[in-house]
């Protein structure tokens, strides 16, 4: 079978050939339908690094149909859609044992109203369904969302299936700003054309936001980082999602007083039941990936799709690639 | 009279003629017996800026007795002994009248068994009572205070009062670890002689502290900061109460990684409860302002004072101003 690898490199993204894997007792393998690149971590964490990066990281959203079962998994069997958190790869092995309610599950079965496009969101949405659940906003609050890549986007749909009235997207390209307006946003902040935290502090007299979720991460963090401390309201949460900035983030202790800060799943919460309501915010269409995919990619031009994303952030956000095609 | 002020220029601290201030309504007069100089805000805010401060703004720490009455105010009396917000001056006029319980009172009336050396210390004292109501921790808890300042002094001395935790506390000046260890402190941490994260670790079993109180700021702040980070355990919260850095704080997105950070009065400022049981510690002894004095200086000499809080932090504390001395 094939997988995409990362030996040492700047950019050097393979396709190499190894065995396929046996699950272990408490393990199921899966046959790859789609995987969906996760940008930030993947282009940031790993595409853009020297170092050779382990090919168990190198991805973690993917659907497929369940081809092996270890003798213990009684739940799931062969032939089942499910999702995945795994590597991009034509098979790969989880363990699909969970041990308790704050384990997160690696492997869950894809709801019949879902197809195999939308499900490889799976994952990003019921991370975000936590992270939202963590922040504990009420209905009234402001909530801006700065930066609208797939995390912010996902965000911005799961505070207004929570029932947010104000939800607040912001980020400097125009086709994001454009697709946050379609998913629900209700006010959008293009920060290339006005300055963001002037708007925000119109839009709340003065006040600030409740919440900001900062979900911009890479070369442009800092700044937003900085510009998200400023429209935050006394008493309020910025919430980091974002990461990979390669630099310190611009943290000053006089425009932090009476706020608070933390990042991604602070605090745990119920794993289980998100990994379900992420699913179900799926099945509804509650959540639109169907706008948020941009392309498609046969995973054997998966290293064209890397490079469309870290070239053209423009113009790319959900990106798929399609194992189903093109084997050799 | 004579009040403190500070004209343009670093360090330019000195003793001007104004007019004795009459008060309004709602408000009272109270004439100055002691004010402590907050060495934090004091020095980092006022005396090393290069331009001119506001005297209204010079100081904020004051015990003193009614010396007239505005219009509206029927709780206290000509003569009665109060604290009072208010900056180093011989007289001063405040608003008696705080609008609701949780306001920051300006004045507020001193119980007999408070002497005059120890009521200055009543305002920071409520800060500090607000401070450690605010910060999350459990009975079991390792928790940190960086910095042996008045602020993290103060803070040891309320949480050892309500016997908060295991309580560490970390500075780099002799003096101030001498007296941390006679305040209560489990554990005093010298970080000019050994490394304060390994030390916390080794006192934590390897987990670091759930609560890291940062009252350090000024110029040693980003390196403590640093530390307090990487000395929290996963889950931990760092308290940051220290500013005037100046600069900014090392923050990275990986770095607070399951952490969280509150800023100084996340929730609330201190209001007439924390000043009520301020004055009870004060009182009791638990909070020991004798023990924190290092200094008196007549307020003729009041800019002396400051100098030499700016020039030698290892060898002050708590420095008192008098002003019931001769003028002559």
């Amino acid at each position: 079978m094939r997988r995409l690898a990362k030996p040492a490199g700047r950019y050097n993204l393979v396709l190499e050939e190894v065995p396929i894997p046996e699950p272990g007792p408490t393990e199921v393998r899966v046959k790859a339908v789609r995987s969906l690149i996760s940008r930030g971590s993947e282009i940031g964490r790993r595409y853009t690094r020297d170092e050779a990066i382990d090919p168990q990281m190198m991805g973690y959203s993917m659907s497929g149909i369940v081809d092996a079962v270890g003798e213990s998994v009684t739940h799931i069997g062969v032939g089942d859609r499910v999702v995945i958190s795994a590597p991009h790869a034509d098979y790969v092995v989880r363990d699909a044992i969970m041990r308790s309610d704050d384990d997160r599950p690696l492997v869950y079965p894809i709801d019949p109203a879902v197809d195999f496009d939308a499900a490889p969101y799976w994952s990003l949405v019921s991370g975000c369904v936590t992270w939202a659940a963590g922040e504990e906003a009420a209905p009234t609050d402001t909530i801006v969302i700065v930066g609208q890549g797939l995390v912010g986007s996902l965000l911005l749909q799961v505070h207004k299936a929570n029932g947010i009235r104000r939800v607040v997207a912001i980020d400097a390209l125009d086709m994001r700003c454009e697709l946050a307006g379609k998913l629900g946003a209700d006010v959008v902040i293009n920060a290339a054309h006005e300055d963001p935290v002037q708007a925000v502090h119109k839009l709340t007299s003065g006040a600030g936001a409740e919440i900001v979720v900062y979900a911009v991460g890479g070369p442009a963090g800092p700044k937003a980082f900085d510009q998200s401390l400023e429209m935050l309201a006394r008493g309020g949460l910025l919430h980091l999602v974002g990461r990979y900035e390669d630099a310190p983030l611009p943290f000053w202790s006089h425009k932090f007083a009476g706020k608070r800060m933390f990042e991604g799943y602070y605090p745990r919460t119920k794993r289980m039941a998100e990994a379900k309501r992420g699913m179900d915010l799926l099945a509804s269409g509650t959540i639109n990936t169907d706008l948020m995919t941009t392309h498609r990619f046969a995973f054997s031009d998966a290293p064209a799709a890397f490079d469309l994303l870290y070239r053209r952030s423009g113009e790319t956000l959900g990106v798929l690639l399609d194992w189903t095609h093109d084997e050799t | 009279m004579k009040r403190m002020a500070k004209p343009e220029g670093r360090g330019n601290v000195m003793l001007e003629d104004a007019p004795i201030p009459e008060p309004g309504y709602g408000q009272v007069r109270v004439k100055a017996v002691r004010s402590l100089i907050s060495r934090g805000s004091e020095i980092g805010r006022r005396y090393v800026m290069d331009e001119a401060i506001d005297p209204q703004m010079m100081g904020y720490s004051m015990a003193g007795v009614v010396d007239a009455l505005g219009d509206g105010v029927d709780h206290l009396n000509l003569g009665d002994r109060v604290g009072a917000v208010a900056p180093h001056a011989q007289y001063v006029v405040c608003a008696a009248i705080p609008e609701v319980q949780g306001k920051i009172p300006e004045i507020f009336p001193l119980t007999p068994g408070v002497s005059w050396d120890q009521a200055p210390y009543w305002m920071l004292g409520a800060s500090a009572v607000r401070w450690v109501d605010i910060a999350p921790f459990e009975r079991d808890n390792v928790i940190v205070t960086l910095g042996q300042g008045l602020v993290g002094s103060l803070m040891l001395q309320v949480m050892r009062a309500i016997d908060a935790g295991r309580l560490v506390a970390v500075d780099a000046a002799p003096l101030r670890c001498e007296l941390a260890a006679e305040l209560g402190a489990d554990h005093v941490i010298n970080a000019a002689e050994e490394d304060p994260v390994a030390a916390v670790k080794r006192l934590s079993n390897g987990v670091g502290a759930e609560l890291v109180v940062y009252a350090v700021g000024g110029p040693a702040g980003p390196r403590a900061f640093e530390q307090g980070m990487d000395m929290l355990s996963s889950g931990g919260t760092l308290h940051l109460i220290g500013k005037y850095e100046h600069q900014i704080l090392p923050l990275t997105s990986d770095v607070i990684q399951g952490r969280r950070i509150l800023g100084g009065y996340f929730g609330g400022q201190w209001h007439t409860g924390s000043a009520r049981r301020a004055l009870a510690l004060l009182e009791s002894g638990a909070i020991d302002a004798d023990r924190m004095t290092t200094h008196h200086f007549p307020y003729t000499r009041a800019p002396e004072a400051f100098h030499l809080l700016h020039d030698h932090t290892d060898q002050t504390l708590g420095v008192l101003i008098d002003w019931d001395v001769d003028e002559s």
